[in-house]
């Protein structure tokens, strides 16, 4: 029963889902028939519905996170201070952010308005430290491209010769450079240059990525709707 | 001998102490930022559909803005922003936030800070601009807002009633916006307002993106994605175009102009270490190609 509930539910709303994109136009209305007022009431609930229950994933992800890092500061397993970190945070913002410390009482304005603590602890604490960590991967890249971009085969060549022109090309020294081209060299100027990169091999590349990902979300949803697949209900695949 | 010497120089330069890039990185990033370079700009074929697209909309049209990034993506999605509100505001269009982050009502308050509030202070909230904020479920929540707006979003930000707000008085669904513009940091974004907004209601939808995740979104343009605004090097083009056509702003503050000369530089830098870690391999091919050296 347990595995049986959540397979018929997948089922009925993935083909209802299904249905109302492509078999029958939903129509709201006493008068339409039933299969497309079921439709309609689908397409127009369903959505909604789902957004409620996201709500409740940040509760289980807080019930994740403190039991996951609970469990090492008991256990003293090692880097346990980091987890105490994390947990105070998690306990502090999420106090500051339920009684709306500083803000303007009960529903009147938003959690996150000028002059309640948590905008502060977004502006001060939050903000700050992804930049941080965000800023160090200019280092890691520069690093990463010097000791990965190297002539050591075709392939690799090409990469370094699309990159050369993508770095020149999407800066203002694209045009720099490009200006003390002849005219009869305007298409191999580098913002020309990076430009059609982007447009054709990139976007052949993308949609070729694109066109196969997108036949694997229909086969494993259809294999999930027909209860072939059952690893996302706890069952064997 | 020299030969043996040039040789050891071109391997020394091939395997630099990482250190020794970051130095230097950090020496040019610094310099660059104090000095402010001004440099040349010209806007691209995939920013300007959406330039055209606002620049074309009768006075009144209502544009939702989606800011679907946090503090990470700021550097480079925030100026994109503040052009596109700024751009917006200054033809009579009123924007409507919201945001499928969690991070998203604080990033919108940095652009209703920074521009509404300085640069349109005669822009009445409710009226001009309104913020209905952040909601979870990503695609299933524009797929909500396809059906219907106030079902997702009864009141605004500031809780009053979205049936009251001027801004939103002919707005029922998605479909009935003038266009959908989102700043992607990432998942949910601007592919998710395409395929579960763009493509269902044909609401035109355009967006802006990191320059590192632009590429994936120009599969979609320019049929389903009207207009990208790729980067910080796109912002950047998005206020100079913005500076050309609409002289009566005067010299507003453009953060991604200021961002080019670093980005600059460091392209130039990470050029330039492209050639010394590959010096000796050309060195070494020339040599055996042209002095049959096998060594």
């Amino acid at each position: 029963m347990k595995r049986l509930i959540p397979r018929i539910i997948i089922t009925v709303v993935g083909t209802l889902l299904i249905a109302t994109s492509f078999v029958v136009k939903p129509t709201a209305g006493v008068d339409a028939p039933f299969v497309p007022r079921l439709l309609a009431y689908a397409d127009r609930n369903f959505s909604v519905w789902f957004a409620i229950l996201a709500v409740f994933s940040f509760a289980l992800g807080g019930a994740n996170l403190i039991k996951s890092h609970g469990m090492k500061v008991a256990k003293r397993r090692s880097d346990w201070p980091y987890s105490v970190i994390t947990l105070v945070s998690f306990a502090v913002v999420l106090v500051i952010g339920l009684l709306k410390v500083g803000g303007a009482p009960g529903w009147q304005g938003a959690v996150t308005d000028a002059g309640t603590a948590f905008a502060w602890v977004f502006e001060a604490v939050y903000g700050p430290l992804q930049a941080t960590l965000f800023s160090l991967l200019a280092f890691f890249v520069v690093s990463a491209a010097y000791r990965s971009f190297r002539l050591r085969s075709l392939e690799a060549s090409i990469l370094l010769a699309a990159a050369t022109v993508i770095l020149i090309g999407r800066t203002p020294l694209g045009v720099v450079v490009g200006d003390l081209y002849p005219d009869w060299l305007t298409f191999l100027r580098p913002d020309v240059l990076s430009m059609w990169i982007l447009r054709v091999p990139n976007t052949a590349g993308q949609r070729a990525i694109l066109n196969g990902i997108s036949l694997g979300v229909v086969a494993t949803s259809l294999r999930l709707i027909l209860g072939l697949d059952r690893g996302g209900v706890g069952g064997r695949r | 001998m020299k030969d043996r010497t040039d040789t050891r120089l071109l391997a020394r330069l091939a395997h630099l102490d990482r250190r020794w890039l970051y130095l230097l990185l950090v020496v040019a990033l610094v310099v660059t930022i104090l000095i402010e370079p001004e440099l040349p700009e010209q806007p691209s074929l995939f920013l300007l559909p959406l330039y055209d697209r606002i620049e074309q909309l009768p006075p009144g049209a209502t544009i939702l803005l989606s800011v679907d990034y946090g503090p990470g993506s700021e550097p480079e999605l925030e100026p994109m922003a503040l052009a596109v509100t700024r751009h917006a505001l200054a033809r009579g269009l009123p924007v409507v936030f919201m945001s499928l982050w969690p991070e998203g009502p604080s990033q919108i308050a940095h652009i209703v800070e920074q521009v509404i509030r300085i640069e349109f202070p005669e822009a009445v909230a409710g009226q001009d601009w309104a913020v209905l904020g952040y909601k979870a479920g990503g695609e299933m929540l524009i797929n909500a807002l396809v059906q219907e707006v106030a079902a997702m979003y009864p009141v605004d930000a500031a809780g009053r009633a979205i049936s009251d707000l001027a801004a939103l008085a002919s707005i029922h669904s998605l479909a009935d916006f003038a266009l959908v513009v989102s700043f992607s940091g990432g998942t949910p974004g601007l592919k998710e307002w395409i395929l579960f907004g763009g493509d269902p209601t044909g609401v035109p939808t355009a967006g802006g993106a990191k320059g590192v995740g632009s590429p994936e979104y120009l599969a979609y343009f320019p049929r389903q994605l009207l207009g990208l605004v790729a980067g910080l090097k796109g912002a950047s083009e998005y206020e100079e175009a913005l500076a050309n056509g609409h002289p009566e702003l005067g010299s507003f503050p453009r953060p991604a102009a200021a961002g080019m000369g670093p980005q600059t530089v460091a392209h130039t830098l990470i050029l330039l270490f492209l050639v010394f870690g590959n010096l000796d391999i050309v060195v070494r091919w020339c040599r055996r190609r042209i002095g049959g050296d096998q060594s």
